[in-house]
């Protein structure tokens, strides 16, 4: 029971969700996305996923740098983004985002990307 | 040390032209899947020379079964090439049906239409992911494909049977 307010309960464990992912991204994907359950819907901070991913998954960032740039030791999050990205998808195809989850998990899918590409820039110019 | 042409390293047999011109008519050499599934270049190709509307073509591969049926084809002014065309998914994973009748939109030309009915971002470069497979549960939540919404199960299923990229972005400087 997670007493999240975006996403319908039943995500977690549903095997139509979870069929292909690689069994190494499981876990943190699940993680991941669970985060969503302590994020408060608003007109403010919708476009703040940024940040409070940072804050609230912690150990996904690197804390060092005030951008978001993901930390690959603590997580195998970041070697399976195609999987995160799929799962992201499923969940809207699959009904399970309840209003406004749907953009909030967009929201995410995009922070996770720019988190990359801003990693892959950083490893190209310093 | 001498150096050569590829052309005439190759043998004259071996060099295989991309158009062959036979009784007046222009062929365009096609790749195939090895189950004999045609592999489309393109969206405006599935288009053209896809299947009929109504008509079903079908994949397998491992466990996953996958259809695409053509639904029907949009045209506007009076073309003769369609600037859109709906087609039904349908996969299974072991016999047990994963997403069923699922609509995806193939976009071929960036009309009025297509950009207001999928809130299409032309000319903002990466910003914009004006993608030519439009999955129609983005729009049924209102929704616009960003970054990473390529990445779905309708889009893959659509790709693996017709070889046509699900990070297919519609051209835009098409003549």
């Amino acid at each position: 029971m997670s007493g999240n307010l975006l996403l319908k309960i039943g995500w977690r464990n549903d095997d139509n969700l979870w069929l292909g992912i690689n069994p190494e991204a499981v876990e943190p994907i699940r993680e991941f996305i669970a985060s969503i359950g302590s994020y408060k819907l608003s007109e403010e901070n919708v476009r703040n996923v940024e940040a409070w991913l940072k804050k609230n998954v912690s150990h996904f960032y690197d804390q060092r740098y005030n951008s978001n740039l993901p930390r690959f030791r603590l997580t195998k999050f970041w070697n399976h983004l195609g999987d995160f990205d799929l799962i992201a998808n499923r969940l809207i195809m699959n009904d399970y985002c309840n209003p406004g989850g749907d953009s909030v998990i967009q929201s995410m899918q995009t922070s996770v990307s720019n988190t990359m590409r801003l990693y892959n820039a950083f490893q190209l110019y310093g | 040390m001498t150096s050569m042409a590829l052309e005439d390293r190759l043998e004259n047999d071996t060099v295989s032209p991309s158009r062959l011109e036979h009784n007046g008519t222009t062929y365009i050499r096609s790749e195939y899947f090895e189950d004999g599934n045609r592999i489309f270049f393109s969206p405006l190709d599935f288009a053209l020379n896809g299947p009929n509307e109504g008509t079903v073509i079908m994949r397998t591969e491992g466990p996953y079964k996958y259809k695409v049926k053509m639904g029907k084809k949009h045209y506007e002014n009076n073309s003769d090439v369609p600037f859109m065309c709906e087609v039904i998914i349908t996969m299974e994973a072991n016999g047990r049906p994963r997403c069923k009748d699922q609509t995806l939109w193939v976009v071929i030309e960036a009309t009025d239409v297509a950009v207001e009915k999928f809130r299409l971002r032309l000319n903002q470069g990466s910003a914009s992911y004006c993608y030519s497979l439009q999955p129609q549960f983005f729009l049924d939540k209102g929704l616009c494909m960003m970054t990473g919404s390529d990445n779905n199960d309708v889009s893959i299923a659509f790709s693996i049977v017709t070889g046509i990229p699900k990070e297919h972005i519609i051209l835009e400087d098409k003549a």
